[in-house]
């Protein structure tokens, strides 16, 4: 192969203020796509040219772990005290408020607790594809999970990774839930996710049963979704 | 169009497509490892660029396409097996390796590579840059990254708007 080393390699926008504010904003984007949520945001005060760039990110990346306060304890044995789900809580809202959700792709959630309880905080996830929950709590007996996928008609792909499914994890053998019909059980049969592909569950000790058998009952209401189950070591 | 019979008599040996450069120069690569792009592939499997033609890139220089290609190589076999589910650890390793051996370089080239991969649509390299441009930035303040990325300096109302910004933003700063 030929190789001239030409001495020039002139930036197509010169005089612009720096090369990476330079790049398009698709490009800004995918480089966004990389970070998490907070400092995604952060961008915002870099210079005008990035006031609003995170407002339409195709990709999120909402992590608790970036809102604990002491920087060198271990993330994985990690313990939140309030304020730092205070902020994480606070930051959440007012993301979902600020950003343009109709153009977000892709969502991954890393959070120990979500409760939404009040619906009318959800906006339409109009063209989110891939969803993630990871260690997020759906003890609530799947409600934020039904929320999320009543809100996401184009979803394609949705990972549940290492979850907690059920309250009473400890004891789930031979004890029968009590049979009762919660909300969720009867919003979830509203669900239109005609383009969900595949569910992926991995999971470490936990219950799936209930889970797949609430995916089992709507599956009319998601004809093209393969199921997948991993268990983790 | 059936696939040309290059006229070389390259029988057995891998084709071979040539690429121009903005400033002219001409590299000569396989098929295969140009065919990371997107964009390159249509024309290569139309025929184009054999012979003595080469597939003119108005848009890329030569030191960023020398770099290009060098990705292209090292990364055209694992590609050709269907994105290497069949790779060894070993393999997948070495790449690893290349990969962050090859985004370890000077600010300007990475994002003279991004433009390249995005306008070639090579997805892997696009991928890799953005990943290294995102870690550059990762846990810094805005101050810091203003001075790591070489943003100059704001000037004093470009000071008040970002602190009237940050004040307003507070709730992503805690």
């Amino acid at each position: 192969m030929k190789r001239a080393r030409a001495a020039c390699s002139s930036s197509p926008m010169d005089g612009e203020p720096d090369r990476l504010s330079a790049l398009p904003d698709c490009l800004l984007h995918t480089i966004m796509s990389f970070m998490k949520a907070r400092q995604v945001v952060q961008t915002c005060v870099l210079s005008t040219r990035w006031k609003h760039l995170w407002r339409s990110v195709r990709c999120l990346n909402l992590d608790l772990g970036e809102f604990k306060d002491d920087e060198d304890s271990d993330s994985q044995n990690s313990t939140y005290d309030y304020e730092d789900w205070e902020h994480f809580e606070d930051f959440a809202v007012n993301l979902m408020i600020r950003h343009n959700i109709a153009l977000l792709e892709s969502f991954r959630l890393q959070a120990r607790r979500v409760h939404s309880k009040d619906s009318t905080t959800f906006k339409e996830f109009r063209n989110l594809r891939n969803l993630t929950l990871d260690k997020c709590d759906l003890s609530d007996d799947f409600e934020t999970l039904v929320l999320f996928l009543l809100n996401s008609p184009n979803l394609e792909k949705l990972t549940l990774r290492c979850c907690k499914f059920s309250n009473d994890s400890k004891k789930k053998k031979g004890t029968p839930k009590p049979k009762k019909t919660s909300s969720s059980q009867c919003h979830s049969l509203d669900v239109q996710c005609v383009n969900l592909k595949l569910t992926e569950i991995i999971y470490k000790d936990d219950d799936v049963r209930q889970l797949v058998e609430l995916l089992l009952r709507i599956s009319g209401n998601l004809p093209r979704n393969h199921l997948k189950l991993r268990k983790m070591d | 169009m059936a696939a040309p019979e290059s006229g070389d008599g390259n029988n057995g040996a891998a084709r071979m497509v040539t690429l121009i450069s903005s400033d002219n120069t001409r590299f000569e690569v396989e098929a295969a490892a140009a065919s990371l792009s997107q964009t390159l592939q249509l024309t290569i499997l139309d025929g184009g660029g054999g012979g003595g033609d080469g597939i003119p890139l108005p848009n890329v220089d030569s030191a960023t396409l020398s770099k290009v290609l060098e990705y292209c190589i090292k990364h055209a076999p694992a590609a050709a097996n269907g994105g290497a589910p069949n790779a060894t650890a070993v393999d997948r390793a070495e790449l690893e390796r290349f990969d962050n051996e090859f985004v370890n370089i000077d600010q300007s080239v990475l994002y003279s590579l991004i433009m390249a991969a995005h306008n070639l649509e090579i997805e892997g390299l696009q991928s890799l840059v953005a990943k290294k441009v995102a870690d550059m930035i990762k846990g810094k303040s805005p101050m810091e990254i203003r001075r790591t990325l070489g943003f100059p300096d704001p000037t004093p109302e470009e000071q008040a708007e970002m602190n009237a910004h940050m004040l307003e933003y507070g709730w992503a700063y805690e």
